[in-house]
């Protein structure tokens, strides 16, 4: 019976510790050296191509804002009706945003609105797109650096001159 | 034995090897010097993106219609200083919020009628936060003003008898800002307007330059160190943006991202459920951001609300990154004010990096001297910090 016991203990007991499994389960990365922060992402063989835009020339640091997030596919041809789950990650302080962001469809085709976005910290996020829709599933992820980004300051000298 | 002739060649080039090595390995020899550090791409954007002059005007608050109205700031000033404001008509805004000490007092916990249960808030630059009180559960600065009023270690008094206070002593200002007489508006109303104004005031309080503003300023025009911070001072900035990674959460030109964090404070057993108990505050008050009382458009206003992480158990035990512009002239420190010195909040983060009580401060492997350059450098931030040196 013992082994019974120990078989069911992770599931007793999982539940209350959640939390710390979260910080636990995930392990802490830094960025690498060669990062791809392209706005836009595809799959291995192109089946699905995601890209945004913001409001902004430098996505904001501590600015909740707006994406317009745009889906297509091999054809070029729009994503529509996508189910996205987001998730938003700062891979090298193992937690994420403090909003939870919403997706919304919009009515142009394939364009969809993702109300919320907050990132609080400057450095390295990850935004994970996991997209369902017409019998098929996609992981997509956008790399960000945030705030700590010299082309805003070459900017504002430029602008002195 | 004797060298060999043929050797003798080689053994130069060796030598002079090892030199060129030496001097590309202590290749910023001149940062060692402090006259002319140099900066990496990164730790220019980030020295910038702390830099007063970043600092936009404040934002809108379409909360508070009144918010920018000078009149209504005026009356707010006239009640922060009114000390008939409270239960034993000693108690004014002021008396915490004290001017002379950085708008905060000296005390680890504020004293009003009783005493606080939290550490007096600096409220320097609040015109640029999106949510008040260590916990954050107002989301306006309105919101929160008529919070101490209430509160009966605080002022002591109820919205009643503002509204008296307010038609007795400052009933001309408050028709002349608010277009109606108090007398004839809801006691919530009166309440509420009470503080617009007191919010109106308090978002004319901004910080002033200070000796990093001046060296970062420098440093944008002339892209090389410069003579405005000290050696102890410069290797603590380049700490800050860097190895000790303060500025994952002091950040932006207000050195605050405004957030809710785990600091590893000491807490003597006394737990506070900081951020984590909030949410409930939040949902349920009638002077909130979305509520009767506010000016917002409840379709596009308030974002940052409308999607909030409401994760009690995320944020249990976190409390709100405060400013760091003129730390050093407020003792003590930390919501609690556990700590009396800037020594001993920072031999704290080094204690807590990477511990379960602090579970986001990762501080890097700082050393004895490079806690005290961290703390040079955060004498900086203080605006009369400039009569010292200058």
């Amino acid at each position: 019976m013992r082994w019974l016991f120990l078989l069911l203990l992770p599931i007793l007991v999982l539940p209350e510790t959640a939390g710390a499994m979260d910080a636990i389960g995930k392990v802490r990365r830094e960025r690498s050296a060669d990062l791809d922060t392209s706005t836009t992402v595809a799959t291995s063989y192109g089946t699905l191509q995601a890209s945004y835009e913001t409001d902004f020339l430098e996505v904001p640091l501590n600015g909740v804002h707006s994406w317009r997030l745009s889906l297509q596919d091999k054809q070029g041809q729009p994503v529509t009706d996508a189910n996205i789950d987001l998730t938003v990650d700062m891979p090298e302080h193992l937690h994420g945003m403090t909003t939870v962001p919403l997706v919304q469809e919009t009515e142009t085709p394939g364009l969809y609105l993702v109300r919320g976005m907050n990132f609080h910290m400057p450095g390295y996020w990850e935004v994970t797109l996991d997209i369902s829709g017409a019998g098929s599933r996609h992981l997509l992820r956008f790399n960000l650096i945030v705030g700590e980004n010299p082309r805003a300051r070459d900017k504002s000298v430029a602008d002195e001159s | 034995m004797k060298a060999d002739p043929v050797d003798t060649p080689r053994a130069i080039i060796l030598m002079l090897a090892a030199v060129c090595f030496c001097v590309v390995v202590s290749g910023p020899c001149k940062a060692a010097e402090g006259e002319f550090a140099e900066w990496d791409a990164r730790e220019l954007a980030l020295i910038q993106s702390l830099s007063l002059s970043q600092l936009p005007p404040p934002p809108p608050s379409p909360s508070n219609k009144y918010a920018d109205d000078p009149r209504a700031a005026e009356l707010g000033r006239a009640i922060f200083h009114d000390s008939r404001f409270s239960a034993n008509g000693k108690i004014s805004c002021a008396t915490c919020h004290r001017q002379d000490y950085g708008f905060t007092d000296d005390l680890p916990k504020g004293v009003g009628i009783g005493v606080a249960e939290r550490r007096t808030m600096p409220i320097v630059g609040m015109a640029y936060q999106k949510w008040f009180f260590w916990d954050g559960r107002a989301d306006s600065l309105w919101s929160q003003t008529l919070g101490p009023l209430e509160n009966a270690v605080e002022h002591g008094i109820d919205r009643h008898q503002v509204k008296r206070l307010v038609l007795t002593h400052h009933s001309e200002l408050y028709q002349e800002v608010f277009e109606g007489d108090a007398a004839s508006q809801p006691v919530n109303q009166v309440f509420a307007n009470t503080g617009k104004a007191l919010a109106a005031h308090v978002r004319t309080l901004l910080p002033e330059t200070t000796r990093f503003d001046l060296y970062a300023d420098a440093l944008q025009r002339e892209r090389k160190e410069n003579s405005v911070l000290t050696t102890e001072e410069t290797r603590g900035l380049r700490l800050f943006v860097g190895k000790a990674k303060c500025v994952n959460c002091h950040n932006g030109p207000l050195f605050t991202n405004g957030e809710f964090h785990h600091s590893g404070t000491p807490d003597k057993g006394d737990s506070d459920p900081g951020r984590g108990a909030a949410f409930k505050d939040l949902a349920v008050t009638e002077f909130g951001f979305f509520g009767q009382w506010s000016d917002a458009d409840p379709e596009t206003d308030g974002d940052h609300i409308r999607f909030l992480d409401r994760d009690t158990h995320k944020y249990a035990g976190t409390f709100k990154t405060p400013t760091l512009r003129g730390v050093s002239d407020r003792p003590p420190y930390m919501h609690n004010g556990a700590f009396k010195s800037l020594a001993q909040v920072l031999n704290n983060y080094r204690a807590v990096s990477g511990s379960l009580r602090a579970d986001e401060v990762f501080h890097g492997d700082l050393t004895d001297e490079d806690l005290l350059d961290l703390e040079a450098f955060l004498q900086t931030l203080s605006s009369n910090a400039n009569e010292n040196h200058n």
